[in-house]
């Protein structure tokens, strides 16, 4: 058996492959048994998480301005 | 002849009802792209119009029922990089160099002697994020925005920059500390994670029970 430490470290080597849904099947049911065993990497994973979603909340806009989609409505009619 | 369709040849009617349907609904959702690409609200409405044209131009090359959404932040980011990002004043960059093993989650711990909460992060101003983001080298913007904030795969971020899947986990991780480390300026300059007064707020909590 591998000791905690090498676990911890294997576990965080993949940890952004794992918040970033690109781990499936056996391999994030290994991660997720680690976290739910190890409150060290459990917290450092939700901080890891919660910073994705803060970039994400705090970087998104929603739509265009009317004024520009009038603007690209009428650039796309003149081309057609 | 000219290659140009009749206006009203059915097909072409076809063809422009598609992109009215399919492609117009997720350009008007990627003006944000275009903004933290251009850092520039005139730049990123000329972007955003000219990502318009050029897809609607190469809609016919377009498979049906592929990735429509993909297709289109390939086109944006390709203007990006051939049309805007040269002729600009650059920002304050952040220097991606010995990124690699900055962790925001370390800095706060090392400063509060507290595990990292939420809430610390919770305090981070929007504009301060944003002009963060904005600040990166270009590679590793266009990987932290992708993947971040449009939340794109791995694979398809991939086929958007014409990079390999490895490539684009190294610029997602680097853009990602890149991103923790400018942010840790910002909270240190500003007291954030002050030892007397550390972000985090059980201790109230605590005293009232």
């Amino acid at each position: 058996m591998e000791d905690a430490e090498t676990n911890c470290r294997a576990v965080l080597a993949k940890l952004y492959l794992y918040l970033d849904g690109e781990i499936a099947g056996e391999g994030c049911a290994v991660i997720e048994s680690h976290l739910r065993a190890c409150v060290s990497c459990l917290r450092r994973c939700s901080f890891e998480r919660d910073f994705i979603k803060i970039v994400h909340d705090r970087c998104s806009e929603g739509r265009a301005p009317e004024y520009l989609l009038e603007r690209i409505r009428h650039a796309l009619d003149e081309m057609s | 002849m000219a290659t140009r369709r009749k206006k009203n040849a059915p097909e072409n009617e076809g063809l422009q009802a598609r992109f009215t349907n399919e492609a117009l609904p997720v350009l008007e959702t990627m003006y944000g792209a275009a903004l933290r690409l251009t850092r520039n609200p005139t730049e990123a409405e000329d972007l955003l119009q000219e990502t318009a044209l050029k897809a609607f131009q190469a809609f016919h090359q377009f498979e049906a029922g592929t990735n429509v959404k993909a297709w289109l932040y390939r086109i944006l980011t390709n203007a990006y990089i051939s049309g805007y990002r040269k002729t600009k004043r650059e920002p304050v960059r952040v220097s991606a160099d010995g990124i690699d093993d900055f962790s925001l989650y370390d800095q706060i711990a090392d400063a509060t002697g507290a595990s990292p909460e939420q809430a610390v992060l919770d305090r981070l101003p929007e504009a301060e994020v944003k002009t963060a983001l904005e600040g990166l080298p270009d590679q590793f913007r266009i990987a932290v925005l992708l993947a971040d904030v449009e939340g794109f795969s791995y694979k398809e971020i991939a086929d958007i920059t014409g990079v390999s899947i490895g490539t684009v986990m190294s610029r997602l991780h680097r853009g990602r500390k890149a991103l923790q480390r400018a942010l840790w300026e910002y909270a240190r300059g500003h007291g954030l994670a002050d030892q007397k007064e550390p972000w985090k707020t059980p201790r109230r909590i605590a005293e009232r029970s």
